[in-house]
């Protein structure tokens, strides 16, 4: 039995005390020698072990062993025509995993581009292999129904509507769309954010963050040079977006049809509506606005490219396990500060920014 | 009577709204109902950024599954969708 109090490795405890102790002790030279210079070896480990945890942990991460994906991880994806049915059965194979079945279209062709774009975001930045980490099968269903306006997330594959051609284009127009649906995948195998009030909005604000971020490295942006705008193209109007992460409440004013923007950009201006259908089962897509705008405000704050800070702390918060289904928007942000202060440090800007960032989004 | 099919939810919250008049018996909308409802008015499991419909009819707004419509119901129901209308916020 390994008995001491703070062992650092198992193989190194194999021999217990006693016993190292009598075969230092033998007559038998090259026997003794092994035996003292094996234990020689298991004071320098534990003085390596001791020194390290007496360290401030984001001191301890730096000699942490980088984050290694499988080497057996890559890309698992599909694209399908649904050629405007509501039978993804039916669907039509055109792109499997890098094979061009048939001529693509121009919305198969953003669903490769930016569905791959996804897949290596997280996979390059976070070791993440696909939404579920075990290699799930992405799957494209483009063209989905007649003049569908909309694109979402099924539980398990990704279909996107064309847009009426009036008031929306086609929804695969913007990677931030595709990688906010595929971000509702990472969310379901991770915390699995309950989609009402606001876990919910929590649920939705993920989405636009990651989505955001999967556009921003596309186009090589840093946060000053991004628009910070979730669906641009895919509501039709120069002055139109869906929404504004930079300025919730925002993303359309006066539209002739759908009127103003709903989004709240503070927690004082939360919007309390009813959790069924028709209240967006409790706001989730009008008060995501105001965890969008901490995002916001927190890469502002600290700076450079979007996913190689802020966009870490969000992802160690979003997969960290003490996030709870029910978490409400100050779990989330108390998660923040604290992957903050683990990645980069107690007092450091990274951490100020983030707990400033909530302040400004006064959560 | 009157029934309104009410559309909502989707990647931006809209709602839309279309309705009808029509002669039904009030044993024929207990029919619709019962072909059409769905259990309770909790959004699918694991659906994100999904479209969900509501019927409104003899004073009683019931979550629904249009699909499930047959016959003279899914024709009044198919002209309601194809006539939706959104409602300006």
């Amino acid at each position: 039995m390994c008995n001491h109090s703070n062992h650092f490795s198992a193989i190194q405890c194999i021999i217990p005390p006693y016993m190292s102790q009598k075969l230092s002790d033998s007559n038998d030279k090259k026997i003794a020698l092994q035996s003292v210079k094996s234990q020689v070896e298991t004071v320098k480990l534990r003085a390596k072990r001791s020194f390290i945890i007496d360290l401030p942990e984001h001191q301890a991460q730096l000699l942490a062993p980088a984050k290694k994906a499988t080497k057996t991880a890559k890309l698992n994806m599909q694209v399908l025509n649904m050629n405007h049915g509501t039978n993804t059965a039916s669907a039509k194979l055109v792109w499997d995993n890098g094979k061009i079945i048939s001529r693509l279209d121009k919305q198969e062709k953003n669903a490769v581009a930016a569905g791959t774009a996804t897949w290596n975001f997280y996979y390059d930045l976070f070791g993440r292999n696909s939404v579920d980490n075990l290699g799930l099968l992405l799957k494209h269903y483009v063209h989905y129904s007649t003049k569908y306006d909309n694109a979402m997330w099924d539980g398990s594959e990704m279909v996107y509507g064309d847009g009426d051609g009036k008031i929306f284009g086609d929804f695969t127009s913007d990677p931030d769309i595709i990688g906010h649906e595929l971000t509702h995948g990472v969310t379901q195998n991770e915390s699995n954010l309950e989609y009402h009030d606001q876990s919910g909005a929590l649920n939705e604000s993920l989405s636009d963050v990651f989505g955001i971020m999967v556009k921003q490295r596309m186009l090589n942006q840093e946060v000053t040079q991004s628009d910070w705008l979730i669906g641009e193209n895919c509501l039709i109007g120069k002055n139109y977006a869906l929404r504004s992460m930079k300025a919730p409440g925002t993303a359309y004013v006066n539209h002739p049809d759908l009127g103003t923007d709903p989004q709240p950009a503070t927690m004082d201006n939360y919007v309390k509506l009813p959790n069924t259908s028709n209240g967006d089962w409790g706001g989730v897509h009008t008060n995501s606005g105001i965890t969008n705008y901490a995002f916001f405000v927190a890469a502002t704050n600290i700076g450079g490219f979007a996913w190689e800070k802020t966009g870490k702390i969000w992802y160690d918060a979003m997969t960290d396990k003490a996030l709870k289904s029910t978490a409400q928007f100050a779990d989330f942000k108390k998660l923040t500060i604290a992957h903050a202060t683990q990645l980069f440090g107690k007092g450091s800007n990274e951490e100020k920014g983030v707990i400033a960032a909530w302040k400004t989004a006064k959560v | 009577m009157k029934i309104k099919l009410t559309q909502s939810g989707g990647f931006i919250p809209i709602t839309r709204e279309a309705s009808a008049e029509v002669d039904w018996t009030k044993e024929e909308s207990d029919k619709l109902i019962r072909q059409i409802a769905v259990t309770g008015n909790q959004p699918p499991s694991q659906v994100r950024d999904g479209i969900g419909h509501t019927v409104e009819i003899d004073g009683k707004e019931i979550p629904v599954d249009v699909d499930k419509a047959s016959g003279k119901f899914a024709d009044v129901l198919n002209k309601l969708q194809m006539n939706l209308k959104i409602v300006k916020k």
